[in-house]
């Protein structure tokens, strides 16, 4: 018995192979190679939509949020690193930059708290309906958004962005070492969000010279206020409430 | 640069900024190489997040494209397959193949799903082989840097792989 394995291709006998096209793509395709793919891309229509299909990137995959997934691999990247969380935090009014503050946040420093039973912190691999994004300002340089995880300076200013996948109330909560629940935007109570990606929320907190990482969670809530209650080493929220955490690391000292 | 990172500590801003490049620039590749080996949606978006959990890890190697494209397949390729063994553990180990038709010729056309099949029994080392040259079409001088053996040897893990699958097809029903 003989095999045929073309049906299993995308591609034709012949025709480059996937990682030829991704290699194109990225530019990372030796100068002779490029120029006999593209030769080939020139007389081949199945090709060309290999191709223009890999240029789409993620546009190509219907159903595919690529911010979602980015910021689930966010979330699982900070709950490994989350650690000895405790900061304090200068709430600036708005534009970024200006350096007045007009609330303090402080949280008790202490031991960090661990992933023990009946933790109701979000599951990193959860689907989660809201992902808390962070861009992050350092001196006159543009901000630039950061991954979970990474580490900031004193002086940092940090801005939240907000991808939600229905309406509801939102805050944003940063949870001390004891585990008690500290309040960072809005200053009191809940904000309400229609349904979108990108949305930034008023203000820019700025960090101060405290050590330690800190977690902040995102909760957003379809059916309730989003009460939610310290409770030993986590945190409770009503039904009906996701949360989507972002650690904020911590440079370390020269 | 990530390049600049000198130390294991330092998994800093501009590392979490290239992980977001990198996300955008090889996400779609990782994605669309898991929804082809896993042939499904929901499988392919875990894959693409647990090897960007995994790039975390390694993002001050990416200095190179050649070497980020090739890691990324190597990874990406590994870890769907064994996401396609873990499912293969869930069935029933008696399970037959698929029944695929002969043509007059003597030759069965083995489709992706057929394969994925094949790959879940077979050797690990022959699987990734096979697909990087019958799911892929990479040539043997493109698959052997990833496989990280010669040329020769490709050929030789293709042809055992061949000669596996041809007799699992026919010895089963």
């Amino acid at each position: 018995m003989k095999l045929d394995f073309s049906a299993a291709r995308s591609g034709l006998a012949g025709c480059p192979s996937d990682r030829a096209l991704d290699a194109l793509h990225v530019g990372a395709l030796p100068p002779e190679e490029q120029a006999e793919v593209q030769a080939h891309l020139a007389t081949c229509a199945a090709c060309a939509a290999r191709l223009s299909e890999i240029q789409q990137g993620f546009q190509a995959f219907a159903g595919l949020d690529d911010r979602v997934v980015l910021g689930r691999i966010q979330a699982a990247h900070g709950e490994r690193r989350a650690r000895r969380p405790w900061w304090r935090w200068l709430w600036l009014g708005l534009p970024v930059g200006v350096a007045a503050a007009v609330a303090f946040v402080a949280l008790r420093p202490g031991d960090a708290p661990g992933d023990g039973p009946g933790l109701t912190e979000p599951g990193v691999r959860a689907k989660g309906t809201a992902v808390l994004r962070v861009m992050r300002q350092r001196g006159d340089a543009p901000a630039a958004e950061i991954l979970s995880g990474a580490p900031c300076r004193p002086g940092d200013r940090l801005r939240f962005v907000v991808d939600l996948s229905a309406p509801g109330q939102v805050q944003i909560v940063s949870r001390g070492a004891d585990g008690a629940l500290a309040a960072v935007w809005p200053a009191a109570g809940a904000q309400a969000m229609p349904a979108g990606r990108d949305q930034l929320v008023p203000g820019a907190v700025a960090l101060d010279d405290a050590p330690g990482e800190e977690r902040l969670y995102l909760v957003h809530c379809t059916d309730a206020a989003p009460a939610c209650t310290a409770s030993g080493e986590g945190f409770t929220c009503p039904a009906g409430c996701t949360t989507s955490l972002f650690v904020v690391g911590r440079e370390p000292a020269p | 640069m990530v390049g600049v990172c000198v130390d294991t500590g330092c998994m800093g801003a501009f590392a979490a900024e290239e992980v977001a490049r990198l996300f955008r620039l090889h996400g779609p590749q990782v994605y669309r190489r898991a929804l082809r080996l896993l042939g499904n949606a929901t499988d392919a978006e875990e894959a693409l997040q647990d090897v960007f959990l995994k790039i975390l890890d390694r993002v001050d190697d990416f200095d190179d494209q050649d070497k980020t494209l090739n890691w990324l397949y190597r990874i990406t390729t590994n870890h769907c397959l064994n996401v396609i063994r873990g499912r293969k553990r869930r069935l029933a180990a008696t399970e037959a193949f698929r029944v695929a038709p002969q043509r007059a010729d003597h030759t069965v056309a083995v489709d992706a799903t057929l394969l994925r099949e094949l790959l879940s029994r077979a050797d690990p080392r022959e699987a990734e082989a096979a697909v990087y040259v019958h799911l892929d079409g990479m040539s043997y001088s493109e698959a052997a840097p990833l496989l990280g053996v010669s040329k020769r040897t490709v050929g030789n893990l293709i042809a055992r792989f061949d000669a596996w699958a041809a007799t699992a097809l026919g010895g089963t029903s």
